[in-house]
């Protein structure tokens, strides 16, 4: 009985990630003992925050059967016109109190409404996700860079309350400089229970699932594609307007070419938490801990006093590793069943 | 009686009225500083790279693949290529001792190729890997090899020949890389066309089970697929160095992005199966005279990226418009036939 549950528990996806995780972290803490210090999973976690947040959306478009690739320049879209937008109020319109939760829902927003762009190209010319988002997330780039702008806003310039948010900091105690733990990552945190409970939990979120399983199934069922196709591209959407004004805002600078090309470490570590290219499968843990590995990967090989020239190499190599012993995983899987 | 009828594929008519459009405007607004012979070679050998590329891409779409690695491969072999030289050849190093030299040195880096090819294909085929994450990964790897090899830098030093084939034009027009260029492209167009491989890779990008079930061997194909990309790829490495007479780990970051959309445009759909390779030639010379048209306006570069996207939707709606009018004088004719009835 015992014996079959552990067998059972070895054979989630999630199981392995996690293990992966714990024979890196072994690896790393005895190649560098800093990295159990409070300060550097603080740090681990914050970089964590903004592909953390776009994973949300990533991953209902992923599991719906479709690989996003607009999502970061309509996140960066919304939050780089929001910013730009309440800057120029609080210097030339006198607004200085501006409320940050008026500025997180204005980029929430404007990048739902681009993501029903998304949802419009793709319903009505009933065409491939990857393709659609493909022509989209260049002409949101085009736009904004032609008619928002494409010139840096400084944290000199920035609204007060999002120059203050990227200061808000708990548990400073911990860490010895006493930097803390940035409060954004509770942002993240709060974000991905939300996601859970959407997907798990409720009637349109059980339908992306259904609908990236079993197309024809699920519509012969009743549930509507084109609606819930609008749903998805709008929530996918608002997580990303969420994740790039909190990312906007944790740096104090909102630089529009900041994204450019960084759609797919996003895209690749939310399928490296289980979630299926192919759709129908996946979930917010999973993900979390795909997120967690990749983050580890990139951001630990300084630590551990890799030389500079080698990262690139070694972290290709890693990644290559952790998705051989995923899919060795499946394969013992299948031959089981 | 079974004479097949001439068809043209609808994807090449609508590229042919895309180029037609495109260069009659561009001659009309800019006149002789567009139609020139300086202006015509400048733009054939800008195509060159970024055809290889698209090649590489409408490959790996056809059998619902994916293949990010491909410029990194090409920057490796670069990198590669100039370390070995500088490596053997010398000052005092005899001509003819120098041309086996270098003949090594092309088929090292061939072989990279096919090595990189043999490792995406490996992950892809036989340990069922997203090829995206794979070939996300290999990336990283092949941009990590070229910053071992240079220490980050980018590096100067081929023989001079090398340059001057760059440089070199056939009959004073066509640059001998985009000779170079137009020979994969044949080659890899009867390749997919006339081959069975071709078939193969076609039908598993249609659908994986069936082929399976029909015996064919899935984990071949893929394994062919990406070597062939590789040395695509790697071929590509040898012209960057042509053109540039250098070799930078981070040469062309932009290349991927615009090679997936490229391929699109040239009608090969990511979801496999569906496209004819034959229409990359027409998509890259679009595109090719959309960049150059819209450098003579002084349009930032990335606006002018963002085209591609109208473009690309505007090529999308065309053949849902097309293709709904077809369904529709379809369905007339067959509500006809049953009234006759």
């Amino acid at each position: 009985m015992v014996k079959t549950k552990i067998k059972e528990l070895l054979l989630k996806g999630e199981t392995i990630t996690f293990l992966i995780i714990v024979v890196l972290c072994v690896l790393f803490g005895i190649l560098n003992p800093a990295f159990y210090a409070w300060e550097n999973i603080f740090t681990l976690l914050k970089n964590m925050v903004m592909p953390g947040i776009f994973a949300c959306g990533v991953m209902t478009v992923l599991i719906n059967g479709g690989l996003d690739m607009s999502f970061m320049w309509i996140g960066m879209f919304g939050a780089y016109a929001t910013t730009k937008m309440f800057a120029y109020f609080q210097n030339y319109g006198g607004w200085t109190d501006i409320p940050l939760v008026l500025i997180f829902v204005t980029s929430i927003v404007i990048s739902a409404l681009l993501g029903s762009f998304n949802a419009f190209i793709i319903s009505t010319f009933d065409i491939p996700v990857f393709v659609g988002t493909l022509a989209s997330a260049n002409v949101f780039m085009g736009i904004m860079l032609q008619f928002v702008g494409d010139e840096y806003v400084f944290a000199s310039s920035m609204p007060v309350a999002q120059a203050a948010w990227s200061r808000i900091t708990v548990f400073n105690g911990l860490t010895e400089s006493g930097s803390g733990m940035h409060v954004s990552i509770f942002v993240m945190l709060a974000a991905m229970v939300v996601n859970h409970f959407v997907l798990k939990y409720t009637t349109i979120g059980r339908s992306v699932y259904a609908l990236g399983g079993d197309l024809s199934s699920a519509e012969r069922v009743g549930i509507k594609l084109n609606k819930v196709r609008y749903f998805i591209y709008m929530y996918a959407g608002a997580w990303a307007g969420l994740s790039s004004i909190v990312y906007v805002s944790n740096i104090e600078s909102a630089n529009p070419y900041d994204f450019q090309g960084r759609e797919l470490s996003v895209t690749s570590a939310v399928i490296l938490g289980g979630t299926k290219i192919t759709g129908g499968a996946g979930n917010m843990f999973g993900v979390f801990l795909g997120l967690a590995l990749s983050t580890i990967i990139t951001r630990s090989l300084i630590l551990i006093g890799l030389p500079t020239e080698y990262q690139k190499f070694v972290y290709g190599l890693l990644l290559l590793f952790a998705v051989a012993v995923q899919s060795i995983q499946e394969k013992i899987k299948a031959t089981m069943k | 009686m079974n004479k097949k009828k001439f068809k043209l594929d609808q994807q090449t008519l609508l590229l042919l009225i895309i180029i037609v459009v495109m260069y009659l405007f561009m001659a009309i607004v800019k006149g002789s500083m567009f139609v020139s012979v300086a202006n015509t070679k400048s733009m054939l050998k800008q195509l060159a790279e970024q055809g290889m590329f698209v090649l590489c891409i409408g490959l790996v779409y056809l059998n619902r693949g994916m293949d990010l690695s491909i410029v990194n491969c090409a920057n490796m072999v670069n990198v590669a290529a100039l370390v070995m030289c500088k490596k053997f050849i010398t000052e005092s190093t005899p001509a003819g001792q120098e041309a086996l030299i270098m003949t090594a040195i092309v088929i090292v880096g061939l072989l990279m190729g096919v090595a990189a090819g043999l490792i995406n294909g490996f992950f892809v085929a036989k340990l069922n890997v997203p090829p995206m994450l794979v070939t996300l990964a290999t990336q990283s790897l092949f941009l990590g090899v070229c910053y071992i090899l240079t220490g980050g830098l980018s590096i100067v030093g081929f023989p001079e020949y090398v340059a001057e084939f760059g440089s070199a034009y056939l009959f004073g027009v066509i640059p001998y890389v985009t000779i170079v260029f137009l020979l994969v492209y044949v080659v890899l167009s009867i390749i997919v066309h006339k081959t069975p491989y071709g078939l193969r890779t076609q039908w598993l990008g249609s659908n994986k089970d069936v082929t399976a079930y029909a015996g064919i061997n899935n984990a071949k194909v893929i394994f062919t697929t990406y070597i062939i990309s590789g040395v695509i790829a790697a071929i590509t490495g040898f012209l960057i160095a042509a053109m540039n007479n250098a070799a930078s780990p981070v040469y062309g970051g932009s290349y991927v992005f615009r090679a997936l959309i490229v391929a699109v445009l040239a009608g090969i759909y990511p979801t496999g199966g569906r496209g004819k390779m034959y229409n990359v030639i027409l998509s890259v010379v679009a595109v090719q005279i959309l960049i150059t048209g819209f450098t003579m306006f002084r349009m930032s570069p990335l606006f002018r990226d963002s085209l591609f996207g109208f473009l690309l939707i505007g090529a999308i709606a065309i053949d849902y418009v097309t293709n709904k009018t077809k369904e529709r004088a379809l369905n007339r004719r067959a509500a006809m036939q049953k009234t006759s009835e």
